[in-house]
């Protein structure tokens, strides 16, 4: 037996435990940092080295070497949470815009459009009550053009948020060219680590992290290859290809099913659109039958009345600008008479009319509007809070596999802690068996 | 799920999630208790947000009516006075008749008395142009001109045409009487007869003053008739119209009732789980403060 072997075997085992130190201090530093997968040093048994010039075993195994850094990571899970992000981004796109919206239909309150509506319904009666009189004449005017003006505010404060869902829509798309980016220069680094034999698992931690950003922006596929490489397709696009970034435009988004754009398109495409369109109903029906009621009646000087509201829907809905002028052109009278209020009245039926705005009355369609909202909001909030805890769900399951445990990492050290002491104690006891070689073998007598 | 390690960045995470979910309960509670309204926005119930409306509409609509109520009952109460004022006068027309028929009058005393009722002619046509908040209420629908100039002519210029109000989602009622009905015309009526009386008094030929005791005797009792029945529409009318305000006083009450209970916070509910959320979170906070601190660390030296 060769004592210098031993040594360096101990040796081996020395280093050995030094790194696994290494790998349990990295893991400690990193137990808060987000997308860090723990890691774990694999050890093999060294081969002994050939020949048995000391007898017919031949040599104990050279001691032990690191083969590894291990990155514990369950790439299944990743797939799930990338669709699961997606979902969420979809959801948290789609609720916070509808939070916005909601905010513009402030009811039950008396600001909304409700409270308008029936003001302008009381002044016509109020008008009905005074055919005659100027300052009826001017409520009916005056409540009519705060009732178009919320109307055109409504239409307009829609408008402005199918903008800001544009905006984001473009900065989303923005982040996601960056990211794809990123995700080229560390791919590059990554197979460089790869082929240089250095470790990667940093940089793919953070590859790793990229990704959910952008899985929760739009749904990803990602296909990774044992060389680090990498193709993402990014709602139908091909993002990267075999590690190389291709600027994205909306345009390319071809399959896009998933994630904050898909919710962005979806509040920028259809669910704005859709309420402006039923406040375009509201105006519609409103212009058209009051204004046909209207024109039943007669003004105060007995003359047939005419277009009581300007405008064809809710984006440029108006009080005539000859009634503004002159509030004496409001048809009041059924008959011609001053004195009759009777048409006030029938104009001040339209309010609750049914058949009015699509089978319904205004009051009527535009309850159902509010009821509708807050019923679909409702629904967006529950998708939102069930996409939450399914995420919180398969981040555990991920921090099952990857994050770090103190108590675990404590006792690793503490493991690795006595085997270095045990290597170093190995190494004192060779060193006392060689010292007696050397200073002390063949000095009898001396 | 079998959870096989227990990591750090799990307790964390968990505990903020579960901190995060009770905050947002918490501040729900407080949005309530704050702003005393359990519906904020549609979302928050659509159901209450749907009754909320319609009952704010309603209430809308109450109050519109009863405005219209109180200002129908301000037209007919004005209506009520110009008629017993017109009655007292047709009494008095009445007494003078009598005073006049009489054969030992004398010509001037008689002429006296043809005086008098033309005093009257006019005070009864300044009664058919009595007014309520700047319209003409004896004349028809055409309110915005005298239905009676003073003086000689009788001539009447208003219409037959109702003045029709809406007391009640789809009940409109005719608030006025027509000045050509209880008062006449040239041609009829009150004022009509009272000229003929006036004529017959003034030449008072015998022949004349048997048409007086007769004749325009019982027309003007015919038109004390009418007015008799005017009233009675008139009062009628008043008790329909307070009917329909006490009852709308009611509904509006009740309506107000409703709303509050649909879109208001019990005070006392909500701050009994305020209170039980706001325990629950601290609670909460402590559980997490001595899940997140110990580890192993503690323990080894």
């Amino acid at each position: 037996m060769s004592n210098f072997n031993a040594i360096n075997v101990a040796l081996t085992g020395l280093f050995a435990s030094q790194r696994a130190l290494e790998v349990t201090a990295q893991n400690v530093a990193n137990a808060n940092t987000e997308g860090y997968s723990r890691q774990r040093v694999v050890y093999a048994a060294n081969q002994p080295v050939p020949g048995t010039i000391y007898g017919t075993h031949g040599r104990p195994g050279a001691g032990v070497s690191v083969i590894e850094y291990q990155r514990l990571r369950d790439e299944l899970l990743d797939r799930q949470m990338h669709e699961q992000l997606a979902a969420h981004g979809d959801a948290e796109a789609r609720l916070s815009y509808l939070e916005l919206l909601e905010a513009n239909f402030p009811e039950p309150s008396d600001t909304g459009l409700r409270s308008r509506l029936d003001a302008f319904w009381a002044s016509l009666q109020d008008l009905a009550n005074q055919p005659i009189s100027s300052a009826a004449r001017q409520a009916v005017v005056d409540a009519a053009t705060i009732l178009a003006t919320a109307f055109r505010d409504t239409y307009q404060a829609l408008d402005h948020v199918s903008s800001i869902a544009t905006v984001e829509l473009q900065q989303r798309l923005a982040e996601v060219n960056s990211i794809a980016v990123q995700i080229q220069d560390l791919t590059r680094a990554i197979r460089n680590n790869i082929i240089t034999e250095n470790s990667p698992n940093e940089l793919m931690d953070r590859r790793d992290a990229l990704l959910d950003q952008l899985a929760a922006i739009g749904n990803v596929t990602v296909t990774k290859y044992d060389d680090g490489n990498i193709d993402v397709v990014f709602g139908g696009f091909a993002l990267i290809s075999s590690g190389t970034a291709v600027t994205v435009t909306e345009a390319g988004l071809t399959a896009l099913t998933s994630g904050k754009i898909y919710g962005l398109q979806q509040v920028r495409d259809v669910l704005v659109p859709d309420y402006q369109d039923k406040l375009n109903q509201l105006a519609q029906g409103l212009i058209s039958v009051f204004n046909a009621r209207h024109a039943a009646g007669f003004d105060l000087d007995g003359n047939p009345g005419g277009a009581f509201f300007a405008g064809s829907d809710a984006s440029d809905i108006d009080v005539e600008a000859a009634i503004k002028a002159d509030p004496r052109l409001v048809a009041a009278s059924k008959d011609g008479t001053p004195g009759n209020g009777e048409n006030a009245l029938e104009l001040a039926e339209v309010r609750d009319l049914a058949g009015t705005v699509a089978g319904q009355s205004v009051i009527g369609f535009y309850q159902s509007m509010i009821t509708n909202l807050g019923a679909t909001t409702i629904e967006q909030r529950n998708r939102y809070q069930i996409q939450e805890v399914l995420v919180a769900n398969l981040q555990s399951r991920r921090d099952i596999v990857s994050g770090v445990s103190l108590d675990e990492e404590m006792a690793n050290m503490l493991n690795y802690q006595r085997a270095y002491q045990a290597n170093a104690r190995m190494l004192t006891a060779l060193d006392e068996i060689i010292e007696l070689i050397v200073s002390r073998l063949g000095k009898v007598g001396l | 799920m079998s959870i096989s390690r227990v990591t750090q960045t799990m307790l964390s995470r968990t505990v903020l999630h579960n901190l995060n979910v009770l905050a947002q309960r918490l501040a729900k509670s407080q949005e309530q208790l704050t702003s005393g309204y359990v519906v904020n926005r549609p979302s928050d119930d659509p159901v209450r947000a749907f009754q909320a409306l319609n009952l704010q509409t309603e209430l809308a609509n109450h109050e519109q009516y009863a405005k219209n109520i109180d200002y129908a009952r301000g037209w007919v109460d004005a209506t009520d006075a110009a008629l017993h004022r017109i009655q007292e006068n047709l009494h008095r027309i009445r007494e003078l008749l009598l005073q006049a028929a009489n054969d030992t009058i004398s010509h001037s005393d008689r002429q006296k008395i043809v005086m008098e009722l033309e005093g009257l002619a006019d005070d009864l046509k300044t009664q058919g142009n009595s007014k309520y908040q700047g319209e003409f209420i004896f004349a028809g629908t055409l309110t915005d001109a005298a239905p009676y100039t003073l003086g000689p002519s009788d001539a009447y210029a208003g219409n037959d045409t109702g003045v029709v109000r809406e007391i009640a989602p789809g009940v409109r009622v005719a608030i006025n009487q027509i000045g050509r009905v209880v008062l006449g015309d040239d041609t009829q009526g009150l004022l009509f007869h009272l000229r003929e009386l006036i004529t017959h008094l003034q030449s008072g030929t015998p022949a004349d003053l048997d048409l007086v005791r007769n004749q325009d005797l019982r027309n003007l009792d015919a038109d004390l008739e009418v007015l008799n029945q005017a009233r009675t529409q008139v009062g009628t009318l008043q008790q329909r119209l307070e009917l329909s305000d006490f009852r709308l006083m009611e509904l509006k009450g009740s309506a107000e009732e409703l709303l509050s209970k649909i879109r208001e916070a019990d005070v006392i509910e909500a701050y009994v789980k305020f209170t039980q959320q706001k325990a629950t979170y601290e609670a909460a906070l402590k559980t997490g403060a001595s899940i997140m601190q110990p580890s192993l660390l503690d323990y080894i030296h």
